[in-house]
């Protein structure tokens, strides 16, 4: 079985500074896996990449979305639209909502890469556009009812607390049907019962879903107790990987977080 | 949703009925004249080029009042309406049917050759008599297409002819630079003039080209001017443009020939060249400053504005008397009677004893070569 | 009642204006008699209008803090409840669709003429409101589409006799043609530098205009263009002016019809999500190139449309139309609008064209009575009359159904 993920000797250079050195990693299907490591380890960098925002200078991304194909694809150096619409998904560390739609319209934003109405069809509004919107909305409340935020269907997304914003992004990320879902740290700013809240909607992504995840993330309790794998980086590099409990005991990743007073069980 | 549209379909509608209302009040009191003979003023009142629009409605007001002191003519008051066109072709369509749903029965104007263009075919469509102090471009009367128009100014090629011809065989010039201010009127002159040099087969066009209107700095022309060594310029333009060239050249110790038109013909540049304007040859209308007609004008307007008049004056002064004369001969308003009494009648103006022609050009209105000397417009004897 | 402190700043405006408007309004050079006139009435006036008008500008704008919350709420629940009366909805429309079609036949021809370029300023403001208020590209430019249409209309019928119906289509499409071709250089340009750009390309079109006079006439223009034909009979121009207003009616409903529908489509959305965020827009898949093309297309398309009725109604037209003026102008009127809003969009248009032409009664003071209006406009109410409002979904859980 093919990893659905497979990024293999990744580097990204900004000026003379190297961003990513080498890194390499995989995700297999239905895999919860997380990318963590200290401030300006690169971890946002390394979702710029290979989301498309930035092109790698060297360095292979390889998904195949259906586990049992046996040929991977190459999206390295792809438009970021591309690569969302070949099913990867990812959401903000600093919360990019289209602040003045509403939630509804933010999701239907999400579907748009699955549907095909052009300007004229539109305008004329035939019965095939008149049913695919139709199927938008109730595709996008669909979603906005698994994530537990349909109540502020027609609010403003400005509006919504701090919590339902991150939800938001994550259920307009999922309008956009991945097969792997990007989180750059979704439990950021959220109170230890949203957190809660937030490990159990992921669990249940997977479950449901079929959905493999990639987490950056900074609360370590959250992401010992919901992860499968663990990426760490530190200074562009990959210094480790394995489970929770390899990584909780490995003396590399203890001496990188030494630096900022770290403590696993916090 | 349906109470969104609905609240928005409201206020649209209380807007709309806002307007209607406005309109409602501003044209009722319309309807009301009849009697009197409605005399439509067109041009720029306000704006850029309002100089060149208020001396035609000073000149129709000082005659009109004269004339409604004396009951009138044919025993029916005269009634002046003014109209704001700031020249633009767009805004003088809306003047334009502003005056005929007023109920004008001629009108003095338009100022501007473009403005006058977009105009005229409303004017035509509905049989109204216009005469412009100012429309000089040829193709409004020589084309043909609007028989209801006339004008008591001579058309631009002439003033070329003159220019060129004058250059050329006054001024025994080889060399000419034609420059223009790339506006309808100025270029359209330029035009005429390259054709007419070229015809002539003596002299040759060294340079023609167009420069920015309002720009501060025009060296790179005057250069170039120099560079080609041409011994005369002719300019088609208005006087803000021609006194910078004109100052730039002198101030580069040029003493090239500067030759221009009847917009640059105006106290303003003067004023505002100085010394650099010593020598510089302007065509302007005949001067017919000694016409007895044409001194009471000009006192009459400084008796009630206190100031000399502007540009077009007397032409806008002889465009009013004329269409009066007209109205008085015919002894009416009617659109045929009005074109052929414009046609056979002569009548006395300050550009002297006009008729006009089929076409609708004055005969008899020309112009003639103007020099500066000691800051002052003086006319060429030799002329042509 | 007031505070020594506000009676001081209220002298220390009016003191300034008077030193303001002292050189313009109390000297009067007389240049006849060469003297001077000393008009100190004028600034007596001048300063006692400017001490209570800024007591009534400060009270405006704290009420416009404070008060207005409360205000607001009561008068549009008094609004709403008018409004939900369906009989009002239906006779207020059955009575708006009837001052349109009477309007022509009751008011005179300078009225319905000067309706007729509201309507096209309509039209204009919509299209640009596409590119400008949905997809959020400040085009400083769009005049230069205006021009486009303008000028194929009058071309083609100078060399090829096609007629009007025939040459809107055209218009249309080359209008959007020329909006791909502004679109596709400016694809990386954002706000700032975006605007300077399609400035640039404004003024490169009229300029293009002015100089190539083999192909455009250069600045003397095209006359005679001919006003549309009504099945071949010659009309008089009453009733060609109200032919055009009627004409000019059916393709303000048709833009109307056609952004309302393409604002709550898929495209209209991607449209606004690029305007809110562009990052955001392509991570979820929205092909930003392809949106913005799309916009500055259909944007330009209606600006064809109009220059084709513009080059009818004018019969004349010459490149000093389109300058820089008429874009800001058409700026201007979504912005006083509403940006973004169809409504807002409407009303601007015909506060913007229709004022300025009722205020010739002003004559020398309309363009400072419509500039302050605007100050004050843009001072207590900066979202435009009407502010854009978010659609509305009702769903059931049965299943989504959303409603109008």
């Amino acid at each position: 079985m093919n990893p659905v993920l497979e990024v293999s000797k990744l580097s990204m250079n900004f000026g003379g500074l190297k961003a990513l050195e080498n890194i390499s990693l995989d995700i297999f299907q239905n895999e919860i896996v997380s990318l963590i490591g200290p401030n300006g380890a690169g971890k946002t960098t390394f979702f710029n990449c290979i989301t498309g925002i930035y092109t790698p200078v060297s360095g292979d991304i390889f998904i195949s979305s259906l586990p049992q194909k046996t040929e991977k694809e190459n999206i390295c150096g792809l438009k970021p639209n591309i690569i969302t619409k070949k099913g990867m998904a990812r959401t903000f560390q600093n919360i990019r909502l289209f602040q003045n739609m509403t939630v509804l319209e933010n999701v239907m934003i999400g579907r748009h890469v699955r549907t095909h109405a052009g300007i004229i069809a539109s305008v004329l509004k035939l019965k095939k556009t008149r049913n695919e919107e139709k199927k938008i909305v109730d595709d996008s409340y669909n979603i906005l009812k698994k994530t537990g935020i349909e109540n502020f269907a027609n609010e403003k997304a400005s509006t919504l607390p701090y919590g339902a914003q991150r939800k938001l992004e994550i259920a307009r990320a999922l309008a956009t049907e991945p097969f792997l879902l990007l989180l750059d740290e979704p439990a950021a700013g959220m109170n230890p019962a949203e957190t809660i809240e937030l490990g159990l909607l992921i669990k249940e992504i997977r479950e449901k879903e079929n959905i493999s995840i990639l987490l950056i993330e900074h609360d370590m309790k959250f992401v010992m107790n919901l992860c499968d794998k663990i990426f760490v980086l530190d200074y562009g590099k990959k210094i480790a990987s394995g489970t929770p409990d390899a990584i909780q005991n490995n003396p590399v990743v203890i001496k990188a977080y030494l630096g900022e007073d770290f403590d696993f069980d916090a | 949703m349906v109470k969104k549209i609905k609240s928005r379909f409201l206020l649209f509608f209380l807007i709309f009925a806002l307007f209607g209302f406005t309109v409602f009040f501003t044209s009722a009191k319309l309807s009301i004249a009849a009697e009197p003979i409605i005399i439509g003023i067109a041009g720029a009142h306000s704006g850029d080029l309002a100089s060149y629009g208020i001396p035609t409605l000073r000149a129709a007001k000082l005659i009109i009042d004269e004339k409604n002191a004396k009951c009138g003519i044919n025993n029916r008051k005269i009634k002046l309406l003014a109209e704001d066109d700031v020249c633009k072709p767009e805004i003088a369509v809306n003047t334009a049917t502003k005056l005929i749903s007023e109920g004008v029965h001629v009108v003095v104007g338009h100022i501007c050759s473009g403005a006058t263009k977009a105009a005229l075919g409303i004017y035509k469509d509905v049989k109204i008599v216009v005469i412009s102090p100012s429309a000089t471009n040829p193709a409004l009367t020589k084309s043909g297409n609007y028989p209801n128009f006339f004008r008591t100014i001579a058309p631009d090629d002439v003033q070329a002819k003159l220019e060129v011809d004058f250059a050329i065989n006054i001024l025994k010039v080889k060399k000419i630079a034609v420059l223009h201010d790339k506006g309808d009127y100025g270029k359209g002159l330029a035009e005429y003039a390259r054709n007419f040099i070229k015809e002539s087969k003596i002299a040759q066009v060294v340079l023609y080209e167009g420069v920015t209107p309002g720009a501060v700095d025009y060296s790179a022309v005057v250069q170039k001017i120099k560079r080609k060594k041409a011994e005369a310029v002719i300019f088609g333009g208005y006087h803000p443009e021609a006194s910078k060239i004109i100052t730039q050249m002198r101030k580069k110790r040029m003493k090239t020939i500067f030759i221009s038109d009847d917009g640059v013909k105006d106290d303003t540049f003067i004023k505002v060249a100085g010394e650099s304007a010593e020598g510089v040859y302007a065509t302007g209308p005949k001067n017919t400053s000694n016409n007895p007609i044409a001194l009471k004008a000009v006192s009459d307007h400084k008796r009630v504005y206190g100031e000399d008049p502007g540009a077009f004056f007397l032409n806008a002064y002889s465009a009013v008397l004329a269409i009066l004369n007209a109205i008085e001969k015919s002894c009416s308003t009617d659109y045929n009677s009005l074109t052929n009494a414009l046609k056979t009648e002569f009548v006395a103006t300050p550009l002297g004893i006009l008729k006009f022609d089929d076409k609708g050009d004055a005969i008899g209105v020309g112009f003639s070569m103007y020099q500066v000397k000691n800051g002052v417009f003086v006319k060429i004897k030799q002329a042509l | 009642m007031f505070k020594l402190s506000e009676i001081i700043k209220s002298i220390a405006v009016s003191a300034w204006f008077m030193f303001l408007t002292f050189p313009i309004l109390v000297i009067k050079v007389n240049t006849y008699e060469k003297t001077i006139d000393w008009r100190w009435k004028n600034m007596i006036l001048i300063g006692i209008a400017s001490f209570f008008l800024s007591f009534l500008w400060r009270y405006m704008l704290k009420q416009k803090e404070y008060g207005s919350d409360k205000k607001k709420s009561k008068a549009s629940s008094f609004f709403k409840n008018t409004v939900k009366n369906p009989k009002f909805y239906t006779s207020s429309i059955v009575l708006i669709l009837c001052l349109i079609i009477a309007f022509p036949f009751v008011f005179s021809i300078y009225q319905t003429n000067i309706m007729t370029s509201a309507l096209m300023y309509v039209v204009l403001g919509l299209g640009l409101n596409i590119v400008v208020g949905l997809a959020g590209l400040l085009d400083l430019g769009y005049v230069a589409f205006f021009a486009v249409g303008a000028y194929s209309y009058a071309l083609l019928n100078h060399h090829f006799g096609i007629t009007f119906f025939m040459a809107l289509p055209i218009g249309a499409l080359l209008g959007a043609f020329f909006g791909i071709l502004l679109g596709f250089p400016v694809l990386r340009l954002k706000g700032d530098y975006l605007a300077i750009v399609t400035l640039g390309f404004g003024e490169i079109i009229r300029l293009i205009l002015e100089n190539w006079n083999d192909f455009s006439f250069g600045p003397s223009g095209i006359a005679n263009i001919p006003k549309p034909s009504f099945f071949g009979i010659n009309l008089s121009i009453y009733e060609t002016t109200t032919y055009m207003y009627f004409i000019m009616i059916l393709l303000v409903f048709l833009t109307v019809f056609v952004v309302n529908r393409l604002e709550d489509s898929r495209i209209g959305r991607a449209w606004i999500a690029l305007k809110e965020d562009e990052v955001a827009c392509q991570a979820m898949g929205i092909d930003k190139t392809k949106t913005k093309l799309y916009a500055f297309a259909t944007g330009a398309a209606w600006a064809g449309l109009a220059g084709v009725v513009f080059a009818a109604k004018t019969s004349f037209i010459n490149p000093a139309s389109f300058t820089f003026l008429e874009s800001a102008i058409i700026l201007s009127l979504i912005v006083l609008g509403g940006m973004g809003s169809i409504f807002g969009v409407i009303t601007g248009a015909f506060i913007f064209i229709l004022l300025p032409e009722y205020l010739r009664a002003f004559s020398d003071y309309r363009m400072l009575v419509f500039g302050a209006a605007m100050v004050l406009m843009m001072v207590f109410r900066p979202q435009g009359i009407i502010k854009k409002r978010r659609r509305f979904y009702k769903i059931s859980d049965s299943g989504g159904k959303k409603q109008r």
